[in-house]
């Protein structure tokens, strides 16, 4: 029993600081000292992450009746979400100000929605999936509406929606699942799929809905249309948190259930599942990317850029279907494949969204024509953008570029490989485009543009990791 | 470190240095962004020295180590026979670069800050033996031109420059997922042992491989008729981008189709020479008539590069020993004179403020000088005996002509013949328009040439009469590095 206390301490500890940042934010109104007993939370949380949740041997640990395991997903992607979540709590330093009676709330928010996605990653049972799921789900629904602003209320309005229709098909999914193969549990599902060798319509149908939940978390085409009006609305920070660590916890589950579903049945549902991940995943990357080209708007430009990412990402998924009767390639090479790329798109993001935080800040404007020439202005954040969106790009010498060689090589697919480069083309269009203004040209804001120490920490950190990756591989994993 | 690795990255480090070192005079910026061209230089042609001769098959100078453990990617880099002549070409134009910028006064630390990283990124790609660390250098040197053309360039700069950087993007996408099939299928990323163990020709979708890989090379070579970005660029960009783009940086298609699609894929290349062949020969034509109806005297040297690098393709693909060798001299060749050609074509613009050819005339009267390094580079550039050109154009044509691997040749040859007619006679036709004729009145003050300009040109003429003299300086070299080519067939 004392063993199983000592797995949940990670999430004790990000409960409690929820709490204490929730009480003492009744009397405590110095922003200074809430920012840094959140980071101090979560960087424990970290720390507790790799004393009690790294099992190097990477079998996977089931622990709590079954419902959470710990395994190199849960691992990977908890470290994760914890250094998303503190540079999204770094580098809302300067933005708070914005909502600044609500700071304490932000930040209780922020920590229950880490808790959320470290429990989804983990979570080894349909019923830990959507309870941790809702969790994050409620508190994005709160945090996208927390401005006093039109955009924001109706950025939330849309999210709590279509969050809510998404949430009825996934549980109908479940249930279907559950109805199906008589069990909530990975395990029995896994065992009980593994035995058909023609599988109910039921079956699939549950399966189908249950990506379907996942998908529309990591905003995959066609399951996409709330992202960009959502990341719009809302608060700039908040729209890191949501198109970096939301998707990737979306995409983390999905990847642990489509190997599940691959492996389990790698002749039946693999090729079947693998038509519909890779479909998915080439409409992403298109309508990711072609939507990009025409936003005018540099958060709606990233959200869909996120969208052409998360098809990217998806190539890993249909990898795990497409090999999966192939001995010869091991998930484990996908598996470093896709959190590569996740560890990348990550950086790149927080180094690009905190970049775009400082200079809107001053400039008061999203649009990319009132960037123009800013580089005089703010070099350093306009040199830490470029670099974020040259790896979002995928350039060598950029994580990006890492990553999206590992993920193309895992499909071992030619036509996926040759579709993934050349939307990596098409990117370039609007990527470049806003290089090219941000170094051209005047700008009719003449002051000097700087950000405060913690923003500028998180710049540096982000984009010193982002080309430290790129050069140096991630070899640590 | 090993030397070769030092001569990547002296530039690049240096361009760091220059960018993040305390604001100081103009002047200071040009003498350290000097030094570290410099070097590279010096050591380059201590390494062209000391290599073994007997032994140009073989890669020399050879550094290892442990790079990307998630892809098997190594640092490996090494050169031969291939890539020495272009090593020491792109450090020495690397180096004339910064001469020629010395009157640059706009944003002098960011420009040679480029500058110093373009050097480094060329010579990565013709040292790299990995092909991610050789896709690494190709991707890498798409920025530092992009800035260079959009901030420091003339015309429709910023047009050109995005221009550049689309067509490159594209070819070396299809690249990038051929390197990432080659890896898939073979994992392996080492182009030395990829070479020797001819494992690609096996792989069941070659004939797609081998399209993926050149195409990014025939895009920068450029390859008609994907060569619509060079003139743009060419035109359009200051004159040391010109001068490294003209003289190093489409070499680098050269190589890449030498190195990587023959040397790896032999099967495949005799069994598509023929189209190649047959590109090639319409590069050589169309681009020497399109040379002649330019009105603009470095819009004309940027379409005369077209006509030039078809020879290239023309030797690479007659796969003989003579053929190949002449179409590596013509790359260097092509570096030295069109690299000339472009210096002077800039002195031109610098000191007439007129670049339109009908509007120039009569400068050999009032610009002796000037006039008489256009001549000897044009001279070059047609192939006249005694210069580097007709070493190098002779070889491509004998080998093309004699060439026992592929068939069918001779009418191409004698097509190609052809092309060193037009040549002649664009680039006579511009130096009797532009330099001779009578005195036009407002070009009576125009400066010369000084003393640093005729230093440089001076080099460059010195390089151009060695090779043409005494060509074995160079293709001792070569013929090692082509014979672990044809080693393949």
């Amino acid at each position: 029993m004392l063993e199983t206390i000592t797995f949940f301490l990670p999430e004790i500890c990000i409960a409690l600081t929820a709490i204490i940042i929730l009480i003492s934010g009744l009397f405590i109104k110095n922003r200074n000292v809430l920012t840094a007993i959140s980071c101090i939370g979560i960087i424990a949380s970290a720390v507790l992450t790799v004393i009690y949740q790294y099992d190097p041997m990477s079998h996977g640990i089931v622990y709590a009746s079954g419902l959470l395991c710990i395994d190199m997903t849960s691992f990977y992607f908890r470290m994760l979400f914890a250094v998303i979540a503190l540079l999204v709590v770094m580098a809302s330093q300067d933005y708070a100000k914005n909502f600044e009676s609500k700071y304490p709330e932000y930040l209780v928010l922020i920590n229950l929605a880490l808790l959320g996605m470290t429990l989804l990653v983990s979570s080894y049972n349909l019923i830990s999936m959507f309870a941790s799921l809702e969790l994050m789900a409620l508190s994005f629904y709160a945090l996208t509406s927390l401005m006093n602003t039109k955009q924001s209320a109706e950025a939330g309005m849309k999210y709590i929606l279509l969050g809510g229709i998404n949430s009825a098909i996934l549980l109908f999914g479940m249930s279907l699942v559950f109805g199906y193969t008589g069990s909530i549990n990975i395990d029995d599902i896994f065992f009980s799929i593994m035995g058909t060798a023609d599988p109910e319509i039921g079956l699939i149908l549950g399966i189908a809905m249950i990506i379907a939940g996942f998908s529309f978390k990591t905003a995959a085409v066609p399951f996409h249309s709330w992202a960009p009006d959502v990341y719009d609305g809302s608060p700039t920070t908040i729209t890191l948190f949501l198109s970096t660590a939301s998707k990737l916890a979306g995409m983390a589950t999905l990847a642990r259930l489509i190997e599940i579903v691959s492996y389990g049945s790698p002749t039946v549902l693999a090729p079947k599942l693998a038509i519909v991940i890779a479909v998915l995943s080439v409409l992403s990357m298109l309508v990711g990317n072609i939507g990009a080209i025409r936003q005018t708007n540099i958060k709606k430009m990233l959200a869909f850029s996120g969208i052409s990412q998360t098809g990217y990402m998806m190539l890993a998924l249909a990898a795990f279907c497409l090999n999966a009767a192939d001995a010869s390639v091991s998930n484990y090479e996908i598996f470093i494949g896709l959190i590569t790329f996740a560890v990348a798109f990550a950086l790149a993001e927080a180094a690009a969204f905190t970049g775009v935080i400082t200079i809107s800040d001053h400039i008061k404007s999203d649009k990319i024509e009132n960037y123009r020439g800013i580089a005089k202005q703010a070099p350093f954040a306009a040199v830490v953008i470029t670099i974020a969106l040259l790896s979002l790009m995928g350039l060598p010498a950029t994580a990006g570029f890492i990553g999206k060689f590992e993920v193309f090589a895992s499909t071992h697919n030619t036509v996926l490989i040759i579709i993934g480069v050349l939307n990596s083309v098409i990117s370039a269009a609007y990527y470049l485009n806003v290089i090219r203004v941000m170094w051209t040209g005047e700008n009719e804001y003449k002051g000097k543009i700087e950000a405060s120490w913690l923003p500028l920490t998180v710049m540096v950190v982000a984009a010193t990791l982002v080309i430290g990756i790129g050069l140096f591989g991630f070899n640590y994993i | 470190m090993s030397i070769l690795s030092l001569i990547i990255f002296i530039p690049i480090i240096g361009a760091i240095i220059l960018a993040l070192m305390p604001k100081v005079e103009d002047k200071i910026y040009k003498y350290m962004a000097l030094f570290f061209a410099m070097v590279p230089f010096a050591l380059s042609v201590y390494l062209f020295i000391v290599f073994d001769r007997s032994a140009s098959n073989t890669i020399q100078f050879e550094a290892v180590h442990d790079w990307i453990h998630a892809f098997g990617a190594t640092y490996h880099v090494g050169v031969d026979g291939l890539s020495m002549p272009m090593v020491i070409l792109t450090s020495f134009l690397g180096m004339v670069a910064v001469l020629i910028s010395w009157k640059e006064h706009l944003r002098v630390r960011e420009f040679f800050v480029w500058l110093l990283i373009l050097e480094g990124s060329i010579l990565g790609v013709f040292c790299a033996l990995d092909l991610v660390l050789f896709f690494l250098f190709w991707e890498i040197e798409v920025i530092p031109m992009y800035f260079l053309i959009s901030i420091w360039g003339s015309g429709r700069k910023e047009y050109s420059a995005l221009k550049y950087v689309i067509y490159t993007l594209f070819g070396s996408a299809f690249m990038l997922a051929g390197i990432v099939c080659v890896y898939v299928s073979t994992n392996t990323l080492d182009m030395v042992s990829l070479a020797s163990s001819g494992i690609l020709s096996a792989v069941s979708y070659a004939p797609l491989l081998f399209f993926l890989l050149i195409l990014g090379f025939c895009v920068k070579l450029p390859v008609v008729p994907l060569h619509t970005w060079l003139p743009d660029a060419h035109t359009d960009a200051p004159t040391a981008a010109s001068v490294m783009l003209a003289g190093a940086l489409i070499k680098m298609g050269g190589y890449g189709i030498m190195r990587l699609c023959v040397t790896c894929m032999p099967d495949m290349a005799q069994h598509y020479a023929l189209l190649f062949e047959i590109l090639a020969v319409i590069g050589i034509i169309y681009g020497g008539a399109i040379t002649l109806r330019q009105t603009d005297i470095k819009r004309l040297i940027a379409y005369s590069s077209v006509s030039h690098m078809g020879f290239v393709l023309l030797g690479i693909f007659s796969l003989s020993e003579i053929g190949m060798t002449g179409a590596t001299l013509q790359m260097v060749s092509h570096g030295l004179t069109t690299g000339l050609l472009f210096a002077v074509a800039g002195l031109v613009m610098h000191n007439a403020h007129e670049r339109n050819i009908a509007k120039l005339g009569g400068l050999g009267q009032t610009t002796p000088k000037i006039a008489t390094l256009f001549i000897i580079a044009s001279l070059g550039a047609i192939g006249l005996p005694t210069t580097s050109g007709f070493a190098a154009e002779f070889s491509i044509m004998t080998g093309t002509y004699s060439s026992t691997v592929v068939a069918g040749t001779h009418p191409i040859v004698m097509i190609a013949l052809l092309g060193l007619l037009i040549g002649a006679g664009y680039m006579l036709w511009t130096v009797q328009r532009v330099f001779f004729g009578p005195k036009l009145d407002i070009y009576n003050e125009m400066e010369d040439a000084n003393n640093l300009e005729m230093f440089y040109c001076i080099l460059f003429v010195i390089l151009i009469f060695t090779i043409g003299l005494y060509p074995d300086f160079m293709t001792s070299l070569i013929k090692g590095g082509v014979s672990a080519v044809l080693a393949m067939l």
